[in-house]
Protein backbone atom coordinates (compact mmCIF):
# COMPACT_ATOMS: atom_id res chain seq x y z
CA UNK A 1 0.00 0.00 0.00
CA UNK A 2 1.18 3.53 -1.01
CA UNK A 3 1.69 5.88 1.74
CA UNK A 4 -0.83 8.48 0.37
CA UNK A 5 -2.86 5.82 -0.06
CA UNK A 6 -3.07 4.95 3.47
CA UNK A 7 -3.38 8.64 4.96
CA UNK A 8 -6.40 8.54 2.44
CA UNK A 9 -7.76 5.77 3.97
CA UNK A 10 -6.77 6.93 7.67
CA UNK A 11 -8.99 10.17 7.02
CA UNK A 12 -11.81 8.34 5.13
CA UNK A 13 -11.86 6.16 8.61
CA UNK A 14 -12.11 9.56 10.87
CA UNK A 15 -14.77 10.43 8.49
CA UNK A 16 -16.57 7.18 9.24
CA UNK A 17 -15.90 7.59 12.68
CA UNK A 18 -17.58 11.42 12.66
CA UNK A 19 -20.31 10.47 10.63
CA UNK A 20 -21.03 7.32 13.16
CA UNK A 21 -21.05 9.80 15.80
CA UNK A 22 -23.62 11.96 14.39
CA UNK A 23 -25.73 9.02 13.94
CA UNK A 24 -25.33 8.41 17.47
CA UNK A 25 -25.93 11.40 18.46
CA UNK A 26 -29.23 11.65 16.06
CA UNK A 27 -30.96 8.06 17.48
CA UNK A 28 -29.78 6.30 14.11
CA UNK A 29 -28.35 3.52 16.20
CA UNK A 30 -27.88 1.00 13.53
CA UNK A 31 -26.36 2.96 11.14
CA UNK A 32 -24.12 4.48 13.51
CA UNK A 33 -23.19 0.93 14.21
CA UNK A 34 -22.77 0.24 10.40
CA UNK A 35 -20.58 3.82 10.34
CA UNK A 36 -18.26 2.79 12.79
CA UNK A 37 -17.71 -0.92 11.17
CA UNK A 38 -16.72 0.72 8.20
CA UNK A 39 -14.30 2.92 9.96
CA UNK A 40 -12.57 -0.11 11.65
CA UNK A 41 -12.46 -1.67 8.55
CA UNK A 42 -10.17 1.08 6.67
CA UNK A 43 -7.71 0.92 8.94
CA UNK A 44 -5.35 -1.96 8.50
CA UNK A 45 -5.30 -4.56 11.16
CA UNK A 46 -1.35 -3.63 11.99
CA UNK A 47 -1.56 0.02 11.97
CA UNK A 48 -4.05 1.11 14.86
CA UNK A 49 -5.57 -2.44 16.43
CA UNK A 50 -6.51 -0.45 19.64
CA UNK A 51 -8.49 1.87 17.18
CA UNK A 52 -10.30 -0.58 15.75
CA UNK A 53 -11.47 -2.90 18.79
CA UNK A 54 -12.32 1.12 20.13
CA UNK A 55 -14.64 0.85 16.41
CA UNK A 56 -16.05 -2.50 16.99
CA UNK A 57 -17.31 -1.33 20.87
CA UNK A 58 -18.62 1.61 19.57
CA UNK A 59 -20.36 -0.43 16.77
CA UNK A 60 -21.51 -3.17 19.36
CA UNK A 61 -23.08 -0.58 21.48
CA UNK A 62 -24.80 1.38 19.02
CA UNK A 63 -26.25 -2.10 17.73
CA UNK A 64 -27.31 -2.67 21.51
CA UNK A 65 -28.80 0.46 21.71
CA UNK A 66 -30.96 -0.50 17.86
CA UNK A 67 -31.29 -3.73 19.91
CA UNK A 68 -29.94 -5.77 17.16
CA UNK A 69 -28.66 -8.39 19.98
CA UNK A 70 -26.46 -10.94 17.58
CA UNK A 71 -24.68 -8.52 15.66
CA UNK A 72 -24.04 -6.53 18.73
CA UNK A 73 -22.91 -9.56 20.91
CA UNK A 74 -20.59 -10.46 18.26
CA UNK A 75 -18.91 -6.83 17.76
CA UNK A 76 -18.63 -6.54 21.49
CA UNK A 77 -17.27 -9.86 22.17
CA UNK A 78 -14.90 -9.53 18.67
CA UNK A 79 -13.61 -5.91 20.38
CA UNK A 80 -13.16 -7.74 23.60
CA UNK A 81 -10.64 -10.56 22.35
CA UNK A 82 -8.94 -7.50 20.13
CA UNK A 83 -8.55 -5.30 23.20
CA UNK A 84 -7.22 -8.06 25.48
CA UNK A 85 -4.85 -9.01 22.85
CA UNK A 86 -3.35 -5.59 23.34
CA UNK A 87 -3.50 -4.12 26.77
CA UNK A 88 -3.49 -7.88 28.83
CA UNK A 89 -6.52 -9.32 30.76
CA UNK A 90 -6.24 -6.86 33.87
CA UNK A 91 -5.81 -3.69 32.20
CA UNK A 92 -8.49 -0.74 33.62
CA UNK A 93 -9.60 0.48 30.21
CA UNK A 94 -10.90 -3.65 29.56
CA UNK A 95 -14.35 -2.04 32.12
CA UNK A 96 -15.88 -0.20 29.33
CA UNK A 97 -15.98 -3.16 27.05
CA UNK A 98 -16.71 -5.79 29.97
CA UNK A 99 -19.51 -3.00 31.03
CA UNK A 100 -21.29 -2.99 27.45
CA UNK A 101 -21.09 -6.78 27.35
CA UNK A 102 -23.26 -6.80 31.06
CA UNK A 103 -25.58 -4.30 29.65
CA UNK A 104 -26.49 -6.13 26.84
CA UNK A 105 -26.39 -9.66 28.48
CA UNK A 106 -28.93 -8.07 30.94
CA UNK A 107 -30.76 -6.62 28.09
CA UNK A 108 -31.71 -9.83 26.75
CA UNK A 109 -32.34 -11.62 29.74
CA UNK A 110 -29.17 -13.88 30.30
CA UNK A 111 -28.37 -12.20 34.24
CA UNK A 112 -26.01 -14.42 35.66
CA UNK A 113 -23.96 -13.69 32.70
CA UNK A 114 -24.42 -9.82 32.84
CA UNK A 115 -23.85 -10.09 36.48
CA UNK A 116 -20.42 -11.87 35.28
CA UNK A 117 -19.48 -9.32 32.83
CA UNK A 118 -20.64 -6.64 35.73
CA UNK A 119 -17.99 -8.02 38.41
CA UNK A 120 -15.18 -8.42 36.64
CA UNK A 121 -15.72 -4.31 34.62
CA UNK A 122 -15.98 -3.63 38.73
CA UNK A 123 -12.97 -5.49 40.17
CA UNK A 124 -11.22 -4.04 36.90
CA UNK A 125 -11.61 -0.47 38.87
CA UNK A 126 -11.74 -0.79 41.99
CA UNK A 127 -8.75 1.33 42.97
CA UNK A 128 -9.31 3.54 39.61
CA UNK A 129 -12.59 6.33 40.96
CA UNK A 130 -13.77 7.34 37.25
CA UNK A 131 -16.97 7.81 35.29
CA UNK A 132 -16.89 4.26 33.69
CA UNK A 133 -17.24 2.91 37.35
CA UNK A 134 -19.77 4.77 38.63
CA UNK A 135 -21.67 3.55 35.07
CA UNK A 136 -21.25 0.28 35.89
CA UNK A 137 -22.52 0.78 39.79
CA UNK A 138 -25.68 2.55 37.85
CA UNK A 139 -25.55 -0.50 35.30
CA UNK A 140 -25.26 -2.92 38.44
CA UNK A 141 -28.48 -1.18 40.28
CA UNK A 142 -30.63 -1.61 37.12
CA UNK A 143 -30.17 -5.30 36.77
CA UNK A 144 -30.99 -5.61 40.37
CA UNK A 145 -33.78 -3.78 39.49
CA UNK A 146 -34.45 -6.23 36.70
CA UNK A 147 -33.93 -8.90 38.90
CA UNK A 148 -36.59 -7.57 41.70
CA UNK A 149 -39.10 -6.70 38.80
CA UNK A 150 -38.95 -10.37 37.64
CA UNK A 151 -39.02 -12.18 41.14
CA UNK A 152 -42.43 -9.91 41.41
CA UNK A 153 -43.41 -11.22 37.77
CA UNK A 154 -42.72 -14.84 39.48
CA UNK A 155 -44.96 -14.75 42.22
CA UNK A 156 -47.92 -13.17 40.15
CA UNK A 157 -47.72 -15.92 37.39
CA UNK A 158 -47.28 -18.44 40.51
CA UNK A 159 -50.72 -16.64 42.50
CA UNK A 160 -52.19 -16.82 38.73
CA UNK A 161 -51.20 -20.42 38.24
CA UNK A 162 -52.45 -21.49 41.63
CA UNK A 163 -56.07 -19.70 41.01
CA UNK A 164 -56.47 -22.06 38.04
CA UNK A 165 -55.74 -24.93 39.83
CA UNK A 166 -57.72 -24.05 42.48
CA UNK A 167 -60.72 -23.61 39.63
CA UNK A 168 -59.87 -27.22 38.92
CA UNK A 169 -60.14 -28.64 42.19
CA UNK A 170 -63.55 -26.00 42.18
CA UNK A 171 -64.58 -28.21 38.88
CA UNK A 172 -63.95 -31.76 40.37
CA UNK A 173 -65.27 -30.58 43.32
CA UNK A 174 -68.86 -29.31 41.72
CA UNK A 175 -68.95 -32.33 39.65
CA UNK A 176 -68.75 -34.82 42.53
CA UNK A 177 -71.28 -32.50 44.17
CA UNK A 178 -73.62 -32.99 41.78
CA UNK A 179 -73.85 -36.40 41.62
CA UNK A 180 -74.08 -36.22 45.56
CA UNK A 181 -76.76 -34.05 45.39
CA UNK A 182 -78.60 -36.16 42.86
CA UNK A 183 -79.52 -38.77 45.60
CA UNK A 184 -81.51 -36.77 47.59
CA UNK A 185 -83.11 -34.76 44.64
CA UNK A 186 -84.18 -38.47 43.23
CA UNK A 187 -85.96 -39.48 46.53
CA UNK A 188 -87.98 -36.42 47.03
CA UNK A 189 -88.82 -36.52 43.33
CA UNK A 190 -90.19 -40.04 43.52
CA UNK A 191 -91.60 -39.78 46.76
CA UNK A 192 -93.56 -36.77 46.09
CA UNK A 193 -94.84 -37.80 42.64
CA UNK A 194 -95.89 -41.07 44.24
CA UNK A 195 -98.02 -39.40 46.75
CA UNK A 196 -99.31 -36.93 44.61
CA UNK A 197 -100.28 -39.82 42.36
CA UNK A 198 -101.52 -41.37 45.53
CA UNK A 199 -103.85 -38.15 46.27
CA UNK A 200 -105.36 -39.13 42.90
CA UNK A 201 -105.94 -42.17 42.96
CA UNK A 202 -107.54 -41.95 46.28
CA UNK A 203 -105.08 -44.01 48.36
CA UNK A 204 -103.15 -41.79 50.12
CA UNK A 205 -103.87 -41.76 53.98
CA UNK A 206 -103.08 -38.32 54.90
CA UNK A 207 -103.50 -39.39 58.57
CA UNK A 208 -100.61 -42.08 58.65
CA UNK A 209 -98.72 -40.79 55.42
CA UNK A 210 -98.84 -37.23 55.65
CA UNK A 211 -96.39 -36.97 58.66
CA UNK A 212 -93.40 -39.23 57.67
CA UNK A 213 -94.14 -37.88 54.07
CA UNK A 214 -92.83 -34.55 55.35
CA UNK A 215 -90.35 -35.60 57.61
CA UNK A 216 -88.73 -37.46 54.68
CA UNK A 217 -88.54 -34.44 52.32
CA UNK A 218 -87.02 -32.73 55.55
CA UNK A 219 -84.51 -34.82 56.55
CA UNK A 220 -83.02 -35.43 52.25
CA UNK A 221 -83.67 -31.20 52.16
CA UNK A 222 -81.28 -30.85 54.93
CA UNK A 223 -78.80 -33.78 53.15
CA UNK A 224 -78.59 -30.97 50.60
CA UNK A 225 -78.26 -28.06 52.43
CA UNK A 226 -75.10 -30.05 54.37
CA UNK A 227 -73.39 -30.85 50.52
CA UNK A 228 -74.04 -27.33 49.94
CA UNK A 229 -72.58 -25.95 53.01
CA UNK A 230 -69.59 -28.21 52.64
CA UNK A 231 -68.62 -27.38 49.04
CA UNK A 232 -69.19 -23.23 50.27
CA UNK A 233 -66.44 -24.21 53.35
CA UNK A 234 -63.85 -25.63 50.91
CA UNK A 235 -64.38 -22.59 48.43
CA UNK A 236 -63.78 -20.11 50.67
CA UNK A 237 -61.99 -21.83 53.51
CA UNK A 238 -59.38 -19.75 54.72
CA UNK A 239 -56.15 -22.36 53.69
CA UNK A 240 -53.36 -19.69 56.00
CA UNK A 241 -55.00 -20.64 59.60
CA UNK A 242 -53.03 -23.72 60.98
CA UNK A 243 -54.79 -25.56 63.83
CA UNK A 244 -54.78 -29.32 64.79
CA UNK A 245 -56.33 -31.00 61.90
CA UNK A 246 -57.01 -35.34 62.61
CA UNK A 247 -55.39 -36.40 59.36
CA UNK A 248 -58.10 -39.51 59.42
CA UNK A 249 -61.33 -37.46 59.14
CA UNK A 250 -59.87 -35.15 56.41
CA UNK A 251 -59.06 -38.76 54.63
CA UNK A 252 -62.10 -40.44 55.31
CA UNK A 253 -64.39 -37.69 54.67
CA UNK A 254 -62.54 -36.84 51.33
CA UNK A 255 -62.64 -40.11 50.28
CA UNK A 256 -66.26 -40.49 51.25
CA UNK A 257 -67.07 -37.23 49.71
CA UNK A 258 -65.73 -37.26 46.18
CA UNK A 259 -64.18 -40.79 45.55
CA UNK A 260 -66.12 -43.75 46.92
CA UNK A 261 -68.88 -43.56 44.06
CA UNK A 262 -65.93 -42.88 41.28
CA UNK A 263 -63.79 -45.60 42.68
CA UNK A 264 -66.23 -48.11 43.12
CA UNK A 265 -67.97 -47.45 39.27
CA UNK A 266 -64.00 -48.25 38.62
CA UNK A 267 -63.72 -50.93 40.34
CA UNK A 268 -60.48 -49.37 41.90
CA UNK A 269 -60.08 -51.45 45.71
CA UNK A 270 -58.58 -49.07 48.56
CA UNK A 271 -56.19 -50.18 51.21
CA UNK A 272 -57.02 -47.95 53.78
CA UNK A 273 -54.55 -48.16 56.85
CA UNK A 274 -55.01 -45.39 59.06
CA UNK A 275 -53.18 -44.70 62.55
CA UNK A 276 -55.28 -44.12 65.38
CA UNK A 277 -55.91 -41.12 65.36
CA UNK A 278 -52.71 -38.55 63.86
CA UNK A 279 -52.89 -34.60 64.48
CA UNK A 280 -51.19 -32.46 62.57
CA UNK A 281 -50.72 -28.63 63.26
CA UNK A 282 -51.92 -27.83 60.00
CA UNK A 283 -54.99 -26.74 57.89
CA UNK A 284 -57.31 -29.09 56.57
CA UNK A 285 -58.56 -27.11 53.71
CA UNK A 286 -55.30 -26.91 52.23
CA UNK A 287 -54.67 -30.96 53.12
CA UNK A 288 -58.51 -31.44 51.28
CA UNK A 289 -56.81 -29.90 47.96
CA UNK A 290 -53.72 -32.36 48.71
CA UNK A 291 -55.54 -35.31 48.78
CA UNK A 292 -57.53 -34.31 46.00
CA UNK A 293 -54.94 -34.10 43.41
CA UNK A 294 -53.38 -37.46 44.72
CA UNK A 295 -56.28 -39.61 44.92
CA UNK A 296 -57.66 -38.23 41.11
CA UNK A 297 -54.06 -39.19 39.88
CA UNK A 298 -53.69 -42.57 41.63
CA UNK A 299 -57.41 -42.72 39.80
CA UNK A 300 -56.04 -42.14 36.71
CA UNK A 301 -52.43 -44.19 37.25
CA UNK A 302 -54.41 -47.36 37.58
CA UNK A 303 -57.04 -46.40 34.46
CA UNK A 304 -55.67 -49.54 32.63
CA UNK A 305 -54.54 -52.08 35.25
CA UNK A 306 -56.97 -55.31 35.26
CA UNK A 307 -56.65 -55.08 38.98
CA UNK A 308 -56.83 -51.22 40.27
CA UNK A 309 -55.44 -51.01 44.03
CA UNK A 310 -54.73 -47.44 45.39
CA UNK A 311 -53.65 -47.76 49.01
CA UNK A 312 -54.15 -44.80 51.70
CA UNK A 313 -52.32 -44.29 55.08
CA UNK A 314 -51.68 -42.12 58.03
CA UNK A 315 -48.86 -42.05 60.58
CA UNK A 316 -47.86 -40.09 63.53
CA UNK A 317 -43.95 -40.25 64.62
CA UNK A 318 -42.29 -38.11 67.17
CA UNK A 319 -43.05 -34.36 66.09
CA UNK A 320 -44.60 -35.31 62.66
CA UNK A 321 -47.37 -36.49 61.19
CA UNK A 322 -48.43 -37.58 57.65
CA UNK A 323 -50.03 -39.48 55.42
CA UNK A 324 -49.01 -41.48 51.96
CA UNK A 325 -51.08 -42.49 48.92
CA UNK A 326 -49.64 -45.19 46.53
CA UNK A 327 -50.89 -46.85 44.00
CA UNK A 328 -50.12 -49.77 41.47
CA UNK A 329 -50.05 -47.97 38.27
CA UNK A 330 -46.77 -47.05 35.79
CA UNK A 331 -44.83 -45.33 38.53
CA UNK A 332 -42.98 -42.61 37.50
CA UNK A 333 -40.12 -42.92 34.97
CA UNK A 334 -36.53 -42.44 35.27
CA UNK A 335 -36.87 -40.02 32.85
CA UNK A 336 -39.62 -37.81 34.87
CA UNK A 337 -38.52 -38.37 38.04
CA UNK A 338 -36.23 -35.21 38.43
CA UNK A 339 -39.16 -32.83 37.15
CA UNK A 340 -41.66 -34.67 39.34
CA UNK A 341 -42.81 -31.55 41.08
CA UNK A 342 -42.25 -29.44 38.58
CA UNK A 343 -45.24 -27.56 36.78
CA UNK A 344 -46.96 -28.33 33.64
CA UNK A 345 -45.69 -31.80 33.31
CA UNK A 346 -48.67 -34.53 32.89
CA UNK A 347 -48.49 -38.23 32.31
CA UNK A 348 -52.50 -37.36 31.81
CA UNK A 349 -53.98 -36.77 28.86
CA UNK A 350 -56.44 -34.38 31.03
CA UNK A 351 -55.26 -31.75 33.61
CA UNK A 352 -53.04 -29.05 33.03
CA UNK A 353 -49.72 -30.68 35.22
CA UNK A 354 -50.27 -28.69 38.18
CA UNK A 355 -51.36 -31.01 40.32
CA UNK A 356 -48.01 -32.35 42.32
CA UNK A 357 -46.43 -28.96 41.74
CA UNK A 358 -49.22 -27.42 43.80
CA UNK A 359 -48.57 -30.25 46.60
CA UNK A 360 -45.40 -29.27 46.80
CA UNK A 361 -45.61 -25.69 47.35
CA UNK A 362 -49.12 -26.29 49.78
CA UNK A 363 -46.90 -28.87 51.62
CA UNK A 364 -43.89 -25.80 51.89
CA UNK A 365 -46.84 -23.64 53.41
CA UNK A 366 -47.70 -25.70 55.72
CA UNK A 367 -43.98 -26.40 57.26
CA UNK A 368 -44.34 -30.07 55.30
CA UNK A 369 -42.95 -32.12 52.01
CA UNK A 370 -44.09 -34.33 49.99
CA UNK A 371 -41.56 -37.15 48.31
CA UNK A 372 -41.86 -39.24 45.81
CA UNK A 373 -41.34 -43.61 46.71
CA UNK A 374 -41.77 -46.41 44.23
CA UNK A 375 -44.53 -47.83 46.21
CA UNK A 376 -44.52 -51.25 47.33
CA UNK A 377 -48.05 -51.81 45.38
CA UNK A 378 -45.74 -51.15 42.27
CA UNK A 379 -46.68 -48.06 41.00
CA UNK A 380 -46.02 -44.67 42.28
CA UNK A 381 -46.04 -43.63 45.87
CA UNK A 382 -45.89 -39.83 47.84
CA UNK A 383 -45.57 -39.42 51.05
CA UNK A 384 -46.31 -36.43 53.00
CA UNK A 385 -44.83 -35.40 55.77
CA UNK A 386 -46.34 -32.46 58.40
CA UNK A 387 -45.63 -31.11 61.71
CA UNK A 388 -47.14 -32.89 64.28
CA UNK A 389 -49.97 -30.94 66.97
CA UNK A 390 -47.56 -30.25 70.42
CA UNK A 391 -49.58 -29.92 73.30
CA UNK A 392 -48.34 -27.00 74.27
CA UNK A 393 -50.31 -25.20 71.04
CA UNK A 394 -53.31 -23.87 71.87
CA UNK A 395 -55.47 -25.39 69.85
CA UNK A 396 -57.05 -28.49 71.43
CA UNK A 397 -57.25 -31.85 69.26
CA UNK A 398 -60.50 -32.30 67.34
CA UNK B 1 -106.91 -61.11 46.01
CA UNK B 2 -106.42 -59.84 42.79
CA UNK B 3 -102.91 -61.03 41.09
CA UNK B 4 -99.96 -59.52 42.23
CA UNK B 5 -96.66 -58.94 40.39
CA UNK B 6 -93.05 -59.89 42.12
CA UNK B 7 -90.45 -57.03 41.59
CA UNK B 8 -87.17 -57.50 43.83
CA UNK B 9 -85.55 -53.95 43.77
CA UNK B 10 -81.83 -53.59 44.64
CA UNK B 11 -80.56 -50.72 45.83
CA UNK B 12 -77.82 -49.13 48.55
CA UNK B 13 -79.92 -46.30 49.63
CA UNK B 14 -83.23 -47.30 51.84
CA UNK B 15 -84.98 -44.10 51.21
CA UNK B 16 -85.43 -45.56 47.56
CA UNK B 17 -86.37 -48.96 48.69
CA UNK B 18 -89.20 -47.23 51.09
CA UNK B 19 -90.63 -45.16 48.50
CA UNK B 20 -90.85 -47.90 45.89
CA UNK B 21 -92.25 -50.36 48.51
CA UNK B 22 -95.12 -48.11 49.22
CA UNK B 23 -96.42 -47.18 46.33
CA UNK B 24 -96.09 -50.53 43.86
CA UNK B 25 -97.12 -52.14 47.11
CA UNK B 26 -100.54 -49.66 47.20
CA UNK B 27 -100.88 -51.42 43.52
CA UNK B 28 -100.74 -54.85 42.67
CA UNK B 29 -97.35 -55.70 43.32
CA UNK B 30 -95.47 -57.58 46.04
CA UNK B 31 -91.79 -55.70 46.87
CA UNK B 32 -88.78 -56.89 48.15
CA UNK B 33 -86.15 -55.64 48.78
CA UNK B 34 -82.08 -56.13 49.01
CA UNK B 35 -79.37 -53.07 49.89
CA UNK B 36 -76.65 -54.65 48.20
CA UNK B 37 -75.57 -56.98 45.30
CA UNK B 38 -74.53 -60.06 47.56
CA UNK B 39 -77.99 -59.94 49.10
CA UNK B 40 -80.38 -59.32 45.88
CA UNK B 41 -78.58 -62.15 44.20
CA UNK B 42 -79.44 -64.44 47.47
CA UNK B 43 -83.10 -63.39 47.17
CA UNK B 44 -83.15 -64.42 43.55
CA UNK B 45 -81.88 -67.63 43.44
CA UNK B 46 -84.81 -68.60 46.26
CA UNK B 47 -87.76 -66.87 44.65
CA UNK B 48 -89.10 -66.15 40.96
CA UNK B 49 -89.36 -62.53 40.49
CA UNK B 50 -91.01 -60.63 37.31
CA UNK B 51 -88.56 -57.83 37.25
CA UNK B 52 -85.76 -56.63 39.30
CA UNK B 53 -84.85 -53.23 39.40
CA UNK B 54 -81.15 -52.89 39.56
CA UNK B 55 -79.14 -50.34 40.55
CA UNK B 56 -76.17 -50.42 38.61
CA UNK B 57 -73.72 -48.53 41.52
CA UNK B 58 -73.57 -50.14 44.93
CA UNK B 59 -70.43 -50.70 46.88
CA UNK B 60 -68.81 -54.59 46.75
CA UNK B 61 -70.86 -56.42 44.02
CA UNK B 62 -72.08 -53.86 41.19
CA UNK B 63 -75.44 -54.09 39.68
CA UNK B 64 -73.21 -54.94 36.63
CA UNK B 65 -72.10 -57.93 38.19
CA UNK B 66 -75.14 -58.99 39.61
CA UNK B 67 -76.43 -58.96 35.79
CA UNK B 68 -73.42 -61.03 34.66
CA UNK B 69 -74.63 -63.45 37.08
CA UNK B 70 -78.45 -63.83 36.32
CA UNK B 71 -77.01 -64.48 32.58
CA UNK B 72 -74.41 -67.02 33.78
CA UNK B 73 -76.97 -68.58 35.91
CA UNK B 74 -79.94 -68.23 33.72
CA UNK B 75 -82.45 -66.75 36.39
CA UNK B 76 -85.79 -65.92 34.22
CA UNK B 77 -86.16 -62.51 35.29
CA UNK B 78 -86.82 -58.83 33.48
CA UNK B 79 -84.16 -56.29 34.47
CA UNK B 80 -84.69 -52.98 34.82
CA UNK B 81 -81.37 -50.87 35.52
CA UNK B 82 -81.36 -47.13 37.94
CA UNK B 83 -77.89 -45.19 37.54
CA UNK B 84 -77.46 -42.15 39.31
CA UNK B 85 -75.46 -38.84 37.99
CA UNK B 86 -72.91 -39.99 35.39
CA UNK B 87 -73.65 -44.04 35.61
CA UNK B 88 -74.18 -43.78 31.52
CA UNK B 89 -70.94 -45.48 30.97
CA UNK B 90 -72.56 -48.82 33.20
CA UNK B 91 -75.63 -48.37 32.07
CA UNK B 92 -74.44 -48.78 28.36
CA UNK B 93 -72.41 -51.87 29.58
CA UNK B 94 -74.83 -53.30 30.60
CA UNK B 95 -77.58 -52.56 27.77
CA UNK B 96 -74.74 -53.96 25.88
CA UNK B 97 -74.90 -57.16 27.75
CA UNK B 98 -77.07 -58.66 25.39
CA UNK B 99 -81.18 -58.32 25.46
CA UNK B 100 -81.81 -59.02 28.91
CA UNK B 101 -81.85 -55.24 30.35
CA UNK B 102 -85.07 -53.97 28.70
CA UNK B 103 -85.17 -50.33 30.57
CA UNK B 104 -82.88 -47.87 32.01
CA UNK B 105 -84.14 -45.01 34.37
CA UNK B 106 -81.83 -42.44 35.79
CA UNK B 107 -82.62 -41.25 38.96
CA UNK B 108 -83.59 -37.82 39.92
CA UNK B 109 -84.74 -37.84 36.61
CA UNK B 110 -88.22 -39.71 36.80
CA UNK B 111 -91.68 -39.74 38.81
CA UNK B 112 -92.99 -42.35 40.56
CA UNK B 113 -96.13 -43.12 37.98
CA UNK B 114 -93.64 -43.15 35.24
CA UNK B 115 -91.46 -46.01 37.04
CA UNK B 116 -94.22 -47.49 38.05
CA UNK B 117 -96.25 -48.00 34.25
CA UNK B 118 -92.66 -48.96 32.85
CA UNK B 119 -92.27 -52.43 35.70
CA UNK B 120 -95.54 -53.09 35.29
CA UNK B 121 -95.19 -53.15 31.26
CA UNK B 122 -92.37 -55.47 32.10
CA UNK B 123 -93.75 -57.47 34.61
CA UNK B 124 -96.21 -58.37 32.28
CA UNK B 125 -93.93 -59.89 29.62
CA UNK B 126 -93.48 -63.40 30.07
CA UNK B 127 -89.36 -63.93 29.76
CA UNK B 128 -87.87 -65.97 26.90
CA UNK B 129 -86.73 -68.41 29.79
CA UNK B 130 -90.18 -68.71 31.63
CA UNK B 131 -91.79 -69.52 28.12
CA UNK B 132 -89.22 -72.22 27.43
CA UNK B 133 -89.79 -73.48 30.96
CA UNK B 134 -93.34 -73.57 30.36
CA UNK B 135 -92.93 -75.33 26.65
CA UNK B 136 -90.44 -77.82 28.04
CA UNK B 137 -93.55 -79.38 30.25
CA UNK B 138 -95.02 -80.29 26.92
CA UNK B 139 -91.72 -81.60 25.29
CA UNK B 140 -91.53 -85.59 25.56
CA UNK B 141 -88.17 -86.55 27.07
CA UNK B 142 -87.89 -89.66 25.16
Amino acid sequence: MRPDNLHKKERLANKAFKKAEERVKKGFFEGAALAFLEAAKLVPQDKDPEYIAGCLNNAGSAYLRAKKYTEAENCLQDALTRIKKILGNNHPDLAGYLNNLGTLYGDKGELDKADKYFQRAKKLHMEVNNPVAEMITKNESTLQQKIDYLEREKLEIQAALYQSKKLDYLGQMATMMAHNMNQPIGVIRMTTSGALSDVDEKLFDSSTELKPLLEKILSQTERLSQIMGNFRNFARGDRTVLSAVNLNEVINYIYQLLFDAQYQLDNIVLQKDLAESPIAHSNEWALQEMLISLLSNAREAVKDKAIKQVGINSWQQDNQAGFCVEDNGDGISQENLPKLFTPFLSSKNEGMGLGLYFCREIAKDLGGSIEYYPASLGGAGFKITLPAQQDNENDAPI
Amino acid sequence: MTHRYNLLVIDDEQDFLDGIKTYFEKRDFAVTTALSGEEGLEKLRKQSFDVALIDLCMPHMSGLEVIQKINEELIPVSIAIITGHGGEKEAVAALNMGGIVHAWFTKGSYDMPDLYLRVKELAQVIPEAKLDEFFSLFESTE
